[in-house]
Order: structure tokens, then sequence, then C-alpha cells
């Protein structure tokens, strides 16, 4: 879930919160939108600064570093945490609750009470490289001058596979019987589309319905078209979705490369949040300069760091986004995808490389360069037969396509201002010649429907033509004995007939205007898809959290105990003491112990009895302010109840949590 | 703003050019270096790598660094990965394997071992190669025996490995020749810059294998001329392959007119006449002619007949399997092929390469015609009506009858006449697919024929008259199509053609592409039947020329007033 999204949902009481925090208060007063602020650089930027040294920064590293966009909940990271950092529970639970009032994160809650938290799927690639930055510089240019390739091969773009997989759909749905058999020939026509192999989105770990007929790269092909809504599931079938397909196909190549690759790291690179924080990582890569695979590791030490690169770098490299190379010996990859590219509608492009979208060839030969935009191809494979899908993609007009250009509702002029537009000039003669030659006999002759009125034999038919209210109705005369009549006049001419002594029975089919297909509202479009893969650990099918924690919720009886036990340090006796501790440990706070003369900080975690005496386990921590140092994990330590007499509680700050 | 680059390389080795940028003429030089022209229908011209081209290539002094470089600067997008292969593989692999003359005979030599066992572990090669004595013994170096030279080189180049012959070529028996400086009647006699270009690349001792190889120069050229001139500078008997008889009347014509040859040097060995001299001109019909298929080919034996020192095979790319054979036997002689395309509908261009030899020279079509070399032509294809009975029966007929009665619609006689009437004067060729067609054209007409059944001394006869002026309209069946040397031929009415042969339609168009003493531009028309599968076949011909750059107009008849 994005934060466009996490907003809509969001109760308005939780809204305003978010919208009093300071870093966010004085980019509102500017006139910024909430929506725009949360995914903004400069934003998260800011709240690094005005929070450097705080709980929830230390917090938030974490929670990036372990579950980028995945859905955790709060437990799990207190335990992680708890393994490896001198962190408390109450301390996490309070910064998780201060991220949530900065807009940082959200939280839903399952249907059972337990609460789910996330970081926007749109924010990884905002925090990633602020928190988690990739290490490595490039490649020097003496060194990329060295590099040969050793990419094997140099597939087409995924922009331009699935292009060519989801028009076969539109020749043909893909469809399945009740009992779940797909159409066989369907799937091989529209698996057959994409030459990507298998092998190189295993790490997305899809797992979807009829596995067993189904190709991962056909799933994750009809996955991406439904979830863009340019294909839509219509009962028993997926067909193309002809508004959503428009908007996609407005896109330039480009563009929709740059799109496909945010979908897959949000949508699939969710399931493991190494591989979403590598593909944040590479996306932040400058494109066609080399750099070192080695180095493709998060900072942080993630342990399977390095698969995830290697893993990701064989994705992007099979969706022609990748080229590998090698220098002197060492791995290396550059990005062939801006994941930034110019808008289309700019113009810039054309102007840096002007060049037609399409070169017509005297010969029927269509050349359409790279950044042609996705909407001509869509077309161009409607009026003529593919021949090459390479750098330059090439079609040919021919007899057939223009029969089947003509069956899409093409005619020869709306062919000729397409190829003409498109090619920025006349068509050359013998192409305008040729597809003049096909297109005459075209449409010369046609099926129709239309409604017949029969009359017995020819005297009948005589009859009532010499009416003439009648006479003016019927259209054509057919043999002696039959006419077409307007299908509209029905109602009318039956009166009429039934006035002149000749009533036709009722009748009983009705036939439908084929016109009437043409303006057909798709309401199925409109309907939202969850797509063709499961995906796992979805925050969409729960509901917000309308909850807000105060101090009580945090940490419950706050009431019920003499305030003294949190305000500051004091002698008490022992079983009072013992009593303190174990409410710390209930809340997973902090104890302040006087030992030995000098005050110190423990996190307990459990308490011993033998008898009358009591041992408390737990953690010391540090009493540098430096959240740094709380991040190592101290040895666990053991402390009796004769070692100290002062102490109190101590609860992390809740001022940031309260409300005006 | 930074220019584009002009190139396109796509993966399956296709080379896309842009005729319209500034640097294409250079780039267009490089590329005639390393591929061969496909196409050039319009603004962008097709190019494509074939081992054959890259081995040319690397005949020609190329490395395969060099042409990736070169290939780099001119291209728009990075070089496929497939391409800088498939130019490594195959162009490294030209000179590691030579073929040289030793004491003990012919050497084969690879670069390395590895290399060596390789070519002993193929089978059909294996067996092929020798083991020197043990005195001498080398892991690089095979014995190869001399009547293998041909095998070797065919079978490895099918199977991707370019032999370099270095064993160079016996002389053949000495004869006195010389290109005359004026013919009888007085002309001059000159070779043109470019053919002296082609025979000095094909002769010239700039590579230990030079001597064999192929010219390709477009029809209209004069590509006789690059076999008179190397004739001329070899001083030996020669054998010369044409594809039919009236070609070899032209040779022979020709060599007696413009070299110091008298009828007493030149034969004839064809279907008629079986003369072997010290320059036989022959046919490769009458080389792969046998009573039964059973039988071997008993004039192959004219090969090795007399001591021949080249051996010319005109029209190259028609050259019979058998003869491909033969010719893998007498690797010692010097062989030239010419051809106005490399491309065989056959695909046995490897074949052509190992027993041929590598391109020498080759200059395009559209190049000659701009240099003034040949004439520039027109294409128009006038589409004429079906009559009304024409047309019911070109209905009711099955499929197959539907193109002949297409191809011979009477009304095409009308135009025929509208066209002659048109270009009254200039010599003209009446080109028909169909006999009735053309005998009943040249009834009406009142205009001679010359078909396959014609006696080689009428058609002969006929050529020279309409060479010489006395006659301005010949009407020819397909006969003509190759070889025919009619220089003032201006005009081609094609009034039917074969199903889709693209070759066809280029040769016939050759035929008027000699410059015309006054300058004048040739026209070429195809007549096609309006509203049959004519139009569509017609279209697959002329397909062709447009990729050659000669684009097509449509007009269609509408009576004696139509303008064409």
């Amino acid at each position: 879930m994005n934060v466009a999204q996490s907003l809509l949902r969001l109760p308005e009481s939780i809204r305003a919160l978010i919208e009093t925090d300071p870093v966010v208060r004085e980019r509102l007063e500017d006139g910024q939108y909430l929506e725009d602020i949360l995914r903004c650089r400069e934003w998260a930027e800011a709240w690094l600064r005005s929070y450097l040294d705080t709980d929830q920064r230390a917090v938030l590293n974490n929670l990036v570093e372990r579950f980028a966009s995945k859905p955790f909940e709060p437990v799990n990271l207190i335990k992680s945490l708890g393994r490896s950092s001198a962190f408390a529970g109450s301390e996490v639970r309070v910064a998780l609750a201060k991220l949530r009032r900065s807009g940082i994160i959200f939280a839903v809650r399952k249907a059972w009470g337990d609460q789910l938290l996330y970081l926007p799927e749109d924010t990884v690639t905002l925090w990633q490289p602020l928190l988690l930055p990739l290490g490595g510089e490039p490649l020097a240019p003496d060194e990329a001058a060295d590099v040969t390739v050793t990419s094997s091969a140099l597939p087409l773009p995924l922009s331009m596979e699935l292009l060519s997989a989801w028009q076969t759909l539109r020749r043909q749905p893909l469809t399945w019987t009740g009992k779940g058999s797909l159409h066989r020939p369907t799937v091989a026509k529209f698996t057959g589309e994409l030459r990507f192999p298998a092998d190189a989105i295993r790490c997305l770990n899809l797992t979807y319905p009829h596995a067993d007929q189904l190709a991962p790269q056909a799933a994750i092909a009809l996955d991406i078209g439904l979830h863009l809504k340019a294909l839509m599931r219509s009962d028993n079938e997926i067909k193309v979705a002809p508004s959503g397909m428009e908007n996609w196909l407005a896109l330039s190549p480009a563009e929709a490369d740059a799109r496909l690759y945010d979908i897959l790291l949000t949508r699939y690179g969710k399931a493991d949040a190494g591989l979403q924080l590598i593909a944040s990582a590479v996306r932040a890569l400058e494109p066609g300069v080399w750099f070192r695979e080695s180095r493709l590791v998060i900072d942080d030490g993630n342990r399977n760091g390095e698969r995830f690169g290697l893993e990701w770098l064989g994705l992007m490299e099979a969706f022609g986004w990748l080229e590998r190379g090698d220098c002197a010996g060492e791995a290396v990859y550059r990005k062939r995808l801006d994941n930034e590219p110019k808008l289309s509608q700019s113009g810039e492009a054309g102007a840096i490389d002007a060049f037609e979208e399409l070169f017509v060839q005297p010969d029927g030969e269509l050349f359409v360069p790279p950044d042609a935009k996705l909407k001509l191809r869509w077309m161009l494979a409607d009026i003529a037969d593919p021949v090459t899908s390479d750098a330059i993609c090439i079609y040919r007009l021919s007899r057939n396509a223009c029969a089947r250009a003509y069956n899409a509702g093409y005619v020869l002029r709306s062919v000729t201002e397409l190829l003409e537009q498109a090619s920025r000039a006349p068509l050359p003669e013998p192409v305008a010649d040729s597809l003049a030659d096909w297109f005459a006999p075209l449409g010369k002759i046609k099926f129709a429907e239309a409604m017949l009125l029969r009359t017995e034999d020819a005297t009948v038919a005589d009859a009532i033509m010499r009416d003439p209210d009648i006479a003016d109705m019927l259209l054509e005369k057919i043999g002696d004995r039959d006419f077409i009549v307007l299908s509209e006049s029905y109602s009318v001419l039956s009166a009429k007939l039934r006035q002149i002594g000749y009533p036709p029975p009722d009748r009983i089919q009705v036939i439908s205007s084929p016109a009437s297909d043409k303006n057909e509202n798709h309401p199925e479009e409109t309907k939202s898809d969850s797509g063709w893969v499961y995906a796992p650990d979805a925050v969409g099918v729960y509901e917000a959290d309308p909850v807000w924690p105060d101090a009580e919720s945090l940490f419950p009886g706050l009431s019920e105990i003499p305030a003294a036990w949190i305000m500051k340090p004091r002698a008490y006796h022992a079983t009072t003491r013992k009593k303190m501790i174990q409410r710390a440990i209930e809340w997973e706070a902090l104890v302040r112990l006087e030992v030995d003369g000098s005050a110190r900080t423990f996190v307990p975690n459990g308490l011993r009895e033998d008898g009358d005496r009591w041992t408390v386990s737990g953690r010391w921590q540090s009493d540098d302010c430096e959240i740094g140092t709380r991040l190592d994990k101290s040895e666990q330590a053991f402390v009796n109840a004769e070692q100290f007499t002062d102490m109190m509680i101590v609860l992390p700050s809740l001022d940031a949590l309260e409300t005006d | 703003m930074t220019l584009p680059k002009p190139l396109w390389v796509q993966s399956d080795g296709t080379l896309l050019l842009d005729e319209r940028h500034p640097d294409h003429e250079e780039t267009r030089k490089f590329l005639r270096e390393i591929a061969e022209l496909h196409k050039r229908p319009g603004a962008w011209h097709t190019y494509r790598f074939t081992p054959v081209t890259l081995w040319n290539a690397a005949a020609a002094g190329w490395s395969s660094e060099r042409v990736l470089q070169s290939l780099a600067l001119c291209s728009r997008n990075p070089l496929p990965k497939q391409i800088e292969d498939l130019i490594r593989t195959y162009m490294d692999r030209y000179g590691q394997i030579r073929l040289v003359t030793g004491d003990g005979g012919l050497k084969l030599i690879a670069a390395t071992p590895e290399l060596m066992d390789r070519l002993r572990g193929m089978e059909t090669i294996g067996p092929i190669l020798g083991t020197l004595p043990e005195t001498e013994s080398s892991d690089t170096i095979a014995l190869v025996a001399s009547e293998c030279r041909g095998t070797v080189k065919r079978e490895l180049a099918a199977r991707g490995y370019p032999v370099k012959d270095e064993a160079g070529f016996h002389a053949g028996e000495r004869l006195e020749i010389e290109l005359r400086t004026e013919t009888a009647s007085g002309g001059p006699v000159i070779v043109r810059d470019y053919q002296a270009d082609a025979v000095e690349a094909l002769l010239g001792e700039a590579a230990m294998d030079g001597g064999s190889g192929i010219v390709v120069l477009p029809c209209g050229a004069g590509k006789t001329w690059v076999g008179l001139a190397a004739l001329a500078r070899l001083r030996c008997e020669t054998l010369i392959l044409t594809p039919n008889g009236v070609s070899v009347s032209q040779w022979i014509a020709e060599l007696l007119k413009n070299t110091t040859l008298t009828e007493a040097d030149v034969g004839e060995y064809t279907g008629r006449a079986k003369n072997v001299k010290p320059v036989t001109v022959a046919t490769y019909q009458v080389l792969t002619h046998r009573r039964s298929k059973e039988e071997s080919y008993p004039h192959l034996q004219l090969f090795v007949n007399r001591d021949w020192g080249l051996i010319i095979y005109d029209e190259v790319h028609l050259l019979p399997a058998p003869v491909f054979r033969i010719t893998a036997d007498i690797q010692a002689t010097r062989r030239l092929g010419l051809t106005a395309t490399l491309v065989r509908e056959d695909g046995r261009e490897g074949d052509a390469f190992a027993l041929i030899g590598p391109k020498r020279y080759e200059m395009p079509w559209k190049t000659m015609e701009s240099q003034g070399w040949i004439a520039r032509a027109s294409c128009t294809e006038v589409r004429v009506p079906l009559d009304s009975r024409t047309a019911s029966d070109y209905t009711a007929a099955p499929k197959r009858s539907r193109h002949r009665i297409a191809g011979e619609n009477p009304v095409k006689a009308e135009v025929v006449k509208a066209l002659l009437r048109r270009h009254i004067g200039t010599p003209t060729l009446v080109i028909g697919q169909y006999l009735d067609q053309l005998h009943a054209l040249s009834k009406e007409l009142s205009l001679p024929l010359i078909t396959g059944a014609m006696p080689h001394r009428s058609r002969k006869r006929l050529f020279d008259r309409f060479n010489d002026g006395e006659i301005d309209v010949l009407l020819v069946s397909k006969v003509a199509n190759f070889a025919v040397d009619l220089p003032d031929a201006a005009i081609a009415i094609q009034v039917s053609g074969s199903y889709g042969s693209r070759q066809e339609e280029a040769q016939r168009l050759g035929r008027i592409l000699r410059p015309k003493r006054n300058g004048t531009e040739a026209s070429f028309y195809s007549l096609v039947s309006e509203g049959t599968d004519e139009v569509e076949f017609s279209r697959n011909r002329g397909r062709f020329l447009l990729e050659q750059g000669y684009p097509y107009s449509v007009d269609r008849w509408q009576g004696e007033e139509t303008r064409i």
C-alpha cells in the first residue's frame, strides 16, 4: 500500500495528528499537500535532521532494514531489536507510535485485533538511500573503457514483451472452464510472446492459481496487466480492458519500463525486504554507468545482500534493463533502464533525437525506433504483420494484415492517416497503391442482420405493397414475396398490417443492433482486481487502525501505580522493588538502579525467586546518550535484590504523542 | 543538439542505414566491406552480415576488432553481444586454416593443435587429412591430396571454417593474347577504370591467395570486359562458362572484336557445336547434360581436356551443383566468377566462396548509375483491365490456370501498341512469358520474335540487326533474361512474367541499363491485369527492384487516351 492509499483510509483524527508534526506542519503551511509531503525527499531529510538522535530514528533504521515495506507486528520488531541491541520494548513501542505520528509508518488492525504496521511501499525508495545507502563508487572512466560486455543477449525490454503478450489477449481472451482448465492454445500463444526465462523471476517467489498450467512468466504478465487495469477479469476470462489499456499505451517504452520497475519493486519485492532494498538501491543508480557487482550489498551488512544483488541483477538483465560485463576479472554491471525518464509529453526527448515515430519504407516495411509510443506499436499490430522485434521493430503491410485491420475497424483512410501522422510524411507511392489495392475489395460484401418480412406468396406481397404507408417502410424487395424492413418500424408496421387484414404473429426474437456493442460500457473495468499472483501480507484487506495509543494503552495500569515510581529514584522496600521490577518487565520498560553508589540503567527481562531472595536478569544499558551505543547488544547480566536500594521505572517520553 | 548516428545494428545481424544522414556515404563504404546489401527500397538501406561477408572482409584485410570499433562508431545503439560474437567468431577464423604447397604436396596448416584436433574430429574432414612423415611430425599440419583441395575447402566452409588457399595456381598453357587498341570498325577498345580495378583486385599479388574470386557488377556494367581484361593479363588458355547459347555467341563475338584472338583460337562448346580450342566458351547446360540419371556427366571432361590457366564463370549465381562439384577438383586453376548478385536462390553462397573464391570487387547498381556507367531507368506498372469475356474466364478458371489467363490478357496488346507508338524509333524489347501470347503479338504487330525454339544463328542475326539499328522492336521470350547484350535497348515492355521470380524482374531491367549514346533514360513497363492475382505477383517481383532503389509508379490503362 502506498502513501496516498494509506492516507485515504486514515481516520481523520490521526491525519490531524500527523499534520501537527512540526516537520510536516511547516510544509503544509507552505501550501504543499500531505500526500506529496510524505513522499518527498526534502521532507525525509528534514525529519532525519530534526530527530537525529532519537529512538524513533534508530527504530526506523531497523525496520527499514528488516522489513522494508513488508507489514510487521510490533512484537516482531521488538524481539528482533531485543536480540541484537539494548533497546527496551517500551522504547520501541513508543518510537513506533511516534513514527506513526510523523506519518512515516501506518497501522492496520486485523479482524481479531492484532496490529500490523507498515512503511508505505512507495517510501522504500525514499528511506533506503538515506538510511542504508549502497556502498561502492562507479568505475573510473579508464576502468570503464576496459569493460567487456558479457551479457549474452540483449533482450527486449519488459514493456515490449508484455505488449506482445497482451496483444494476443486482444485477439483471444484467456479463458478457463468451470473446473479450472485454462484454454491451452491461448496460454501457449500468450506465453510464447514472453521470452525472458522463468529462472529470472524465481527470486520473486510467485505463488498463483493454475501454477500447473501456467508458466511464471505468464502469471506475472497477467498479474501486472490486471494490477495496471490494462487487463480485466470477467466471468471465466481475462481480456484487454479498453480504457485501462488506453492509459498504459499513452506511455513511451522508457516511461512504461520505469513504471514496471516500480511495480516489481513494490508489488513483488516486498515479499523479501533484502530484495526490495537492493531493488531500491539499484533504482537510484545512474543509468549507463558501470558499477562493481561485489559492492551491491546494503551497507548495514545484510547477510543475504550478495545473493539478493545477484538475483536482482539477473532479473533486470532478463528484462532488458541491465548489461553485465567484466572489468579485469571483476563482475560489473550498468543499467540500461532510466528510472526517471523524461516525460514524453514534454517533447524534450524529441528535441534531442529528432526522429519520426515510424518510418514507412516503399516496400511496405515499417521501421519503429525504440522510443516510439506503446500506443503506436499496439495499433501497428492491428494493421501490419510483425517481422522483427529488435532495437528497431519491423512490421510489414500485407493483404492479410489489411483484412485484419478492416475487421478491427480500420479503413484505408484511417490506416493511411495513422501511418502518415506517425511518419510525419506522405506515404510512399508504392505503399499507397498497395494499400488501395488491398483495401479495395474489403467491405464490398458483408454479412448483415436485417429484419425480413416474409409473405406467403407473391399475391400477398403485392397486396401489402399497394398500401402507401406500408410501402414506405419496405426497404428492399427480395424475390417476389419477401422484403427487408426497418427493424425500428416493427411496431408501426405490425399495426398497419393488422389494419389491412394481415396480422403478423408476435415477434419472438429481438435482433440487437451491432452498433450498440461498440458503445458498450465496461463496468467490469472499474472493479478493483487483486491481480493473478497471491500477494502475501496485503495490508489492503485490513481496516486502518483507528486507535491512537495513549499512555495507558502503551503501559497498561500506569494510572494505578504511585506516580513516584516513574518520577525519580528512591529507596524502596524489597517487596516494592520486586513489584516495580515485575511491572517494568510487563511493560518491557527500563529501570534505573543505584548500584555501588552510582545510578545505572537496566533492561530487565526476567525475575528468578528463591524463597525471599530474588534476582533480576537483563542487560545493562549504556548511559551514553548516543543512540548508537544502545544498538550494540550487551551481555546478559544478573542483579540481586540486595545489590541496590534506590530505583525507578524509566518510561520513554510520551510528550510527542500527546495531542492538543 | 547531437546528431544521432546513421546506423542501427539489430541482433539478428541486420544493419539499417539511414541514407539521409550526412555520414551515410562513408558508412555505406564501410558496410560494403563487411556485409551485403540486402535491399534499399527507400531512405533506409538494409545490409546483412553472413559468414561469407565476414570472411570476405577478413580476406580484404579487416580484423574483427577494427570492424567492431568502426561499427560502434557509426551505430546508434550499443552493439548487441550476439553481433560482437558473430563478428569475432567468423572473422577470427579466417587465416587460422591455410592450404600451402610443400615438398610432399598440399599441406593444411591449423593455427593451433586444438584446432587441428577439431578438424581431424570432423566426420567428413578427418579421413582426408593425412599425417606427415614421422621425421616432420607436427600437431598443426596435415597432408591433403591435391585432388581433395576443393573438397576440404568446401566442407570446412560449410562448417563455418574458411580455408585461406595459399597453395597457388598453375599457369596453364600459355596463349598469346592482347586487347586490341581499336576494333575492326575503328572504335576504341577501352577498359573502364572500375573494370581494371576489378581485375587488379582479382589478380593483384597483395594476398597470397589472390588469383581467384568473384567480381560483382550490375547488369549492363560490362562484366564481360572484366573477363577479357583478366584473360589478356594472364595470357593463358581459358574456359568460359555461361548460362545460355546466346551468351556464348556474344562472348565469342566480344573476344574476336576486342582481342587479338582469331576464330582459330576460340571455340564454342554447346549443344550444337563441340569445339575445344585455347579459349572455349560453353554453357552450363551442356556441361550438366547426360542421357540418364544413372550416367555421369560426360561433358564435365571439358574441365580437364586442356591445360586451362583460367576458368570464367559468367552469372556465377546460376552455377549448377554438378559444376560446383567438378570445380572442387580443379582448385589449382585460377577462377573468376562474374555476377550481379551474390545471393543464390539455393542459398549456396558458402560453396561459391569456398570453390570460386572470395568477393574481390563490387560496385553497386545505384553507384554505377550516379557515375553514368549505366543508364537511369524509370519503372512503371501499367494496370490493364480484363475484357468481360476474359474476366469471366478468369473467375471460372481453377486457381492454377488463372495466372496464365491474366498474363495473356488480350487488352495488353492495345497497351503494347500505345507504348510502341509513344517510343517510336527507340530500341524496344517486348518480353513475355507465354509463347502463344508472344506469337499473337508478333503476328498482330508484324514484329520479329525470338524464342528458345529459334536456332541460335537466327537469334544472333536478329540481335545483330537490333544492335545495328535495322529493327527497333524485338519480341523476346525468357531466353533473353540473361547474358544477352543489347546495348541500345532503352525500352522494355514486360507483357507477362513468371509468378514471383525477383531475379527475373531484375535481369529484364538489366537488359536496358547500358548507358545510351544520347544519354536518354531507360523505361521499364510491366503490364499487369487489374483485379487478378497478377497484381500481387507483380508486386512481389517489383519489390526486388524497389529494394535495389528503383521505385515503381503505377498507372491504370483506360483506353487509348491514357497518359502513361
